[in-house]
């Protein structure tokens, strides 16, 4: 891979980063007091995937899905007494994050029950936690493949595009879901991340800020849209 | 002359008788038939009395003594006379009584005449009268009464007779031109016989007159008649004879042959020409001519009358038989040149090409064959000793004057009678040999091939002594090849010279050659690639009808020729089989041909089983197994190839240890070979492909050793350090890339590969330093390259060079980093500083030049090891050691300044973080990438710390 010549200038812009710095400083902390209010609703991960650790963001406690999501699952059919009980069991370790022994209750489980979303998508997520990322691929893919309007599972497949540093891909994930469903919010949070940060577009990622903010009303989309502008 | 008078005599009884007769009365009555007639029986008839002469002149005497009528006593006197004169001539007296009775039939004759002058009957009375006074030898009493005669009876019956008398008695006195006239009437007068002697006596009137040229003429005229009178043979021959001998004497007085010759030209023959002269005729006028000057001893005279008549009367048998009298009398007089030069003439005027043995009849040609066979005969042996004993040059010339000889023989001889063939001639096959031979020597080939195959190969048995029909036919067999082999043959010659052949041997194999020509052809016709009949024809010579007489080296060299076909025409199995063959023929035979033999043979079994070895179609196992037979035999040409193939095959079949095995086996037995290349290079494969690498490195490194400096030892000294590697074995890889790297710093790449391999070995010995010397060399030189590119616009280092460089010089900034972050920043501060200072700068300016060549895989880390540095350098001086001794304000002071030297710092670690975050817009996104926004998300969290948001839990199974 050719890149073009990257020379550092030391002494470039030191003063206006300076500023930049203590801007951002101010938006870091209004968006960690905000962040304690969403902590329940919308929890996000702790730090970057892909890091020097390479290891998954610990999860904080699990959260049901958005209200737009239930409402998509709404009329489901319901599992079998057993299984039920099973499923709730390895919801159970996973918020625990014991995600191997909730692997050895959901593989069974999604066996049995193909067309369950909610246990797939439970499996993937466990297999992504555990860095096994092909298989939560995998599951994930073929999940979205059979039920394409169980978008959390193509939202999942965007972050792992992103993770691997696919950002393209990543993008077409979440463009996909919001396809299928232009309010979902997660979505738009996370291509304006994709655009500001990795694709460096930031007039794609004010539009879905500003999408996000219209849907959640979250303050810290002020604070990114607002940061941009300073950027630009 | 009695003879005359009697007839005379005679003729006038029967005239009287007749008279008598004639008085028979002429009634025309029918006369019965003869069968009408009962038949007439003799014995009854009385037996009729005898009437002598005497009686007779008794009967007339005893009628004068009756004193009869004067008319009827005239008469009985006139019978008496004639009857007197008839006792006269029939009687036998003695000369006086003769005389006596002539004289007294005179005195009656005269008394007659005398006493009856008119009587009718005096013409013959005087003419009587005439030839009694002649008888008496009264010629002038006779000569006077023969012209009272003439005179009174002008035509009488007598005058030829008379005449001719005058002419002699004129003659017998001398009187030449009285006698020519005498006989000149007498030729007017007379009839055949008369003229014939009156015309002999004119020629000797003439010759007496030395009239020769007109004595000849009445000599030819007289001889002329012998051929037509009515006289017997005898008479003919003796006057013919006697005519002959006297013209020939007249000839002699003149030009001999040559007057002759102009006689016989001017004289009419009879009432025609001179031509219709008889040749026959005038042969025997130049026969006695020759005869008379023999005699005479007038010997070239004689000899020069044959020649004339030859030269006259060349298609005459007469001039044949001429010319073989000069023939003999030559040779009766020992002229050996002469008669030769006569037969010579006989043959070439009367032998079987002349005109004259065209129109001679068969029993001519059959009367001079005997001669011509001798002389033909003789001047071919003659001719073909000569021949032989001629020079070169002169041969053909010879040659060919014998093939007229060999030619006519061979008319002549069909007419010979059987005794005539004597053993001293020649047979007519043996003829006919010769012929072949003299056509043969002179240039005439094909009529010489023509006849010797006619001999060679005879419908019927051979007349002859002197060859053989296989004789015969080896000499046509011999001459179609000259034929065949002359410059500018045709096809046609050459056919002609196969044909032979074949006759010879299927006609002739008992001849001592015949075998060998069988093998010619077989030879040929493996010369010509014909090999579809090489077997059959290979089996005529090696099956030879007899047995006895078969030689066994031409066998062997028949089988030695189907051997060869058999190779040429693919058949290697077989070729295997006769040539093994052939091989127990001759390992016993020591012979050069047989040594010689024995070494194309093994050769060729070799081939034979090598070629077997390449055939398509087989399997290897059976390609192997002919091969392995072939590696069995004597060494050969093939065995290199074939063990070379062998070996091919093992690789082919993956068999790599046999085939490594196979392959050192052939390097030691054939050091110098030009397949030594490929063979290591096979090796090498083989144990590459095996893994062997100790073993490949171990086959290079001799060579290695062996090769002075150059391209080719660097070449094998890179791959011998690759094997090496390989193997695993890192003392001889250190110190064959160590080799390599110290002695060939070009080409750029393998260099820096080697240095690479160098760093690696080192770093697994923990051998730091070397590990970075070579590290260095490696940035070196890709900063020389880079720097002479710039200068030049060479061309500069390649992708992998790059990479290994900017590998190199961000292990080394590491290393420096290693430094840097070792060094804390304690009291003395100002010296750690400094050093950590170094370090840092060194670290920087390497992992910077690490970022130069732009090498993805490095340039993100890089710039994140520099960023990290300015972050660790700005974190070191907050967390440095505080001088002692300082007061709380000194302290909050020395803090800030700390703050201010070190945000500076911070500053740049974030703005180069930054750099290396924005590398995903290359697109470049690697874990240095990542880890930059970890770092960003630390130092700047507001714009980079934004976690992704996903369902963390899906609470429903649907």
């Amino acid at each position: 891979m050719k890149l073009t010549k990257l020379l550092i200038d030391t002494g470039q812009s030191r003063a206006g980063n300076k500023t930049l710095r203590l801007a951002a400083a101010l938006l870091m902390l209004l968006s960690l007091s905000h962040c304690a209010q969403f902590s329940q609703q919308d929890k996000v991960t702790a730090d970057l995937p892909g890091t020097a650790t390479e290891q998954p963001p610990p999860l904080s406690e699990p959260t049901a899905a958005p209200e737009s999501a239930v409402a998509a699952l709404q009329d489901k059919p319901t599992l079998p007494p057993g299984l039920q009980t099973r499923f709730q069991q390895a919801k159970q370790l996973i918020r625990n994050e014991d995600y191997q022994a909730a692997l050895t209750l959901l593989e069974p489980l999604a066996q049995s029950v193909p067309d369950a979303a909610g246990i797939h998508y439970n499996l993937a997520l466990c297999y992504w936690q555990l860095q096994q990322t092909e298989q939560a691929r995998q599951q994930l893919t073929a999940l979205v493949e059979r039920q394409p309007d169980y978008i959390e599972a193509t939202n999942l497949l965007g972050i792992i595009a992103r993770q691997a540093g696919n950002f393209n891909q990543a993008r077409r994930y979440w463009l996909d879901a919001l396809e299928r469903n232009n309010d979902f919010a997660s979505a738009h949070k996370n291509l304006g991340f994709l655009y500001e940060l990795y694709l460096a577009q930031p007039e794609q990622a004010r539009y879905h800020y500003q999408q996000y903010q219209q849907l959640t009303a979250d303050p810290m989309a002020e604070a990114w849209l607002s940061l941009l502008e300073q950027q630009e | 002359m009695r003879t005359t008078a009697a007839c005379a005599v005679t003729s006038l009884l029967t005239l009287t008788l007749l008279a008598g007769c004639s008085s028979a009365p002429d009634k025309k009555v029918r006369r019965p038939t003869l069968a009408e007639l009962t038949p007439f029986n003799q014995a009854v008839l009385p037996e009729p009395e005898r009437v002598t002469a005497a009686k007779l002149q008794q009967v007339y005497q005893a009628l004068l003594a009756l004193a009869p009528a004067m008319e009827v006593r005239q008469k009985v006197l006139y019978r008496l006379s004639q009857l007197n004169t008839r006792q006269l001539e029939l009687s036998e007296l003695s000369p006086d009584a003769e005389q006596q009775a002539l004289a007294s039939l005179i005195t009656e004759y005269r008394a007659l005449l005398q006493q009856f002058p008119g009587d009718p009957n005096n013409e013959l009375i005087h003419y009587q009268l005439a030839r009694a006074l002649d008888l008496t030898g009264d010629s002038q009493a006779a000569q006077q009464q023969m012209q009272l005669l003439l005179q009174h009876y002008p035509q009488s019956e007598f005058a030829a007779e008379l005449w001719f008398r005058i002419g002699d008695i004129y003659y017998s006195q001398a009187s030449y031109p009285e006698a020519l006239n005498a006989f000149e009437q007498v030729l007017g007068l007379a009839g055949p016989e008369l003229q014939q002697h009156a015309l002999y006596m004119t020629g000797w009137s003439h010759f007496q007159l030395q009239q020769y040229p007109f004595a000849d003429d009445a000599f030819l005229q007289a001889l002329d008649l012998t051929y037509h009178q009515r006289l017997s043979e005898d008479e003919q021959q003796s006057l013919r004879q006697e005519l002959q001998r006297i013209l020939s004497i007249s000839l002699s007085y003149q030009q001999q042959a040559a007057s002759l010759l102009a006689l016989l030209q001017r004289a009419n023959y009879r009432d025609g020409p001179p031509e219709q002269r008889p040749v026959p005729y005038q042969a025997a006028l130049f026969q006695a001519l020759a005869d008379f000057l023999f005699e005479k001893e007038l010997n070239q005279a004689a000899l020069e009358s044959y020649r004339l008549f030859i030269a006259d009367q060349p298609l005459a048998i007469a001039a044949a038989r001429m010319q073989l009298q000069l023939v003999q009398y030559h040779l009766d007089y020992a002229e050996a040149d002469n008669a030769e030069l006569a037969q010579q003439d006989f043959i070439r005027l009367f032998g079987p090409t002349t005109t004259f043995w065209q129109q001679a009849r068969s029993d001519e040609q059959a009367e001079l064959a005997p001669q011509l066979a001798q002389y033909l005969d003789y001047f071919g042996r003659k001719g073909y000793q000569q021949a032989q004993q001629a020079s070169d040059e002169d041969k053909p010339e010879q040659f060919a004057s014998l093939v007229q000889y060999w030619q006519q023989l061979l008319l002549v001889q069909p007419l010979l009678a059987p005794e005539q063939n004597d053993d001293s001639l020649l047979l007519a096959d043996d003829v006919r040999y010769l012929l072949a031979e003299a056509l043969a020597g002179s240039g005439q080939q094909e009529a010489a091939l023509e006849a010797y195959q006619q001999l060679g190969y005879p419908t019927t048995e051979l007349n002859a002594r002197s060859f053989t029909a296989e004789q015969a036919a080896y000499r046509a067999l011999l001459l179609s090849e000259e034929l065949a082999n002359t410059t500018g043959a045709g096809a046609t010659a050459a056919d002609i010279w196969w044909q032979q052949q074949q006759q010879f041997v299927r006609w002739h194999s008992r001849h001592p050659a015949a075998q060998q020509v069988a093998l010619n052809q077989l030879t040929e016709l493996y010369q010509q690639q014909a090999y579809s009949k090489i077997v059959s024809y290979a089996s005529r010579v090696t099956n030879w009808p007899h047995p006895q007489q078969s030689k066994p080296q031409l066998v062997h060299e028949a089988l030695f020729i189907v051997s060869q076909t058999e190779l040429a025409v693919g058949d290697y199995a077989q070729a295997e089989q006769s040539i093994q063959h052939l091989l127990s023929i001759y390992q016993t035979a020591d012979s050069t041909l047989a040594t010689e033999r024995r070494q194309l043979l093994s050769q060729q079994l070799a081939s034979a089983v090598y070629q077997q070895a390449q055939q398509t179609g087989l399997t290897v196992s059976a390609q192997l197994a002919h091969l392995q037979r072939l590696l069995g035999l004597p060494e050969s040409e093939y065995h290199q190839s074939a063990a070379y193939q062998q070996i091919s095959l093992q690789l082919e079949q993956q068999n790599l240890p046999e085939a490594i095995s196979l392959m050192q086996a052939y390097q030691q037995r054939y050091p110098d070979s030009a397949e030594q290349p490929a063979i290591t290079t096979a090796m090498l494969n083989s144990y590459e492909q095996l893994e062997d690498w100790q073993s490949a490195a171990d086959l290079i490194s001799q060579q290695v050793a062996r090769l002075p400096v150059g391209a080719e030892q660097q070449a094998l000294l890179y791959k011998v350090a690759g094997y090496y590697w390989q193997a695993g074995n890192s003392e001889a890889a250190r110190l064959a890339y160590r080799s390599y790297a110290n002695q060939y710093p070009q080409p750029h790449l393998p260099a820096q590969e080697a240095r690479a391999r160098l760093v690696q070995l080192y770093q697994a010995q923990n051998d730091v330093s070397r590990r970075n010397f070579w590290y260095q060399k490696m940035v070196t030189a890709e900063q020389q390259l880079t720097d002479q590119q710039n200068a030049d616009q060479q061309a500069a280092g390649s992708e992998r060079t790059r990479y290994l460089a900017a590998d190199a010089a961000l292990q080394l900034g590491l290393h420096s980093s290693m430094l840097f972050s070792a060094v804390s920043l304690k009291q003395p501060l100002r010296d750690n500083l400094k050093i950590k200072q170094t370090h840092m700068t060194a670290a920087i300016k390497l992992l910077q030049t690490s970022m130069s060549w732009q090498v993805a895989d490095f340039y993100s880390q890089a710039q994140y090891q520099i960023a990290s540095l300015y972050q660790q350098m700005a974190a070191a001086l907050l967390n440095s050691e505080r001088p002692k001794g300082l007061d709380a304000l000194a302290l909050e002071q020395y803090d800030l300044l700390l703050e201010e030297q070190a945000y500076p710092f911070e500053e740049l670690a974030i703005e180069i973080y930054q750099q290396n975050a924005g590398l995903v817009a290359q697109p470049l996104y690697d874990q240095w990438v990542a880890a930059s926004f970890s770092k960003l998300a630390e130092l700047f969290p507001a714009r980079y710390r934004k976690p992704e948001v996903y369902l963390e839990l899906a609470d429903e199974a649907y």
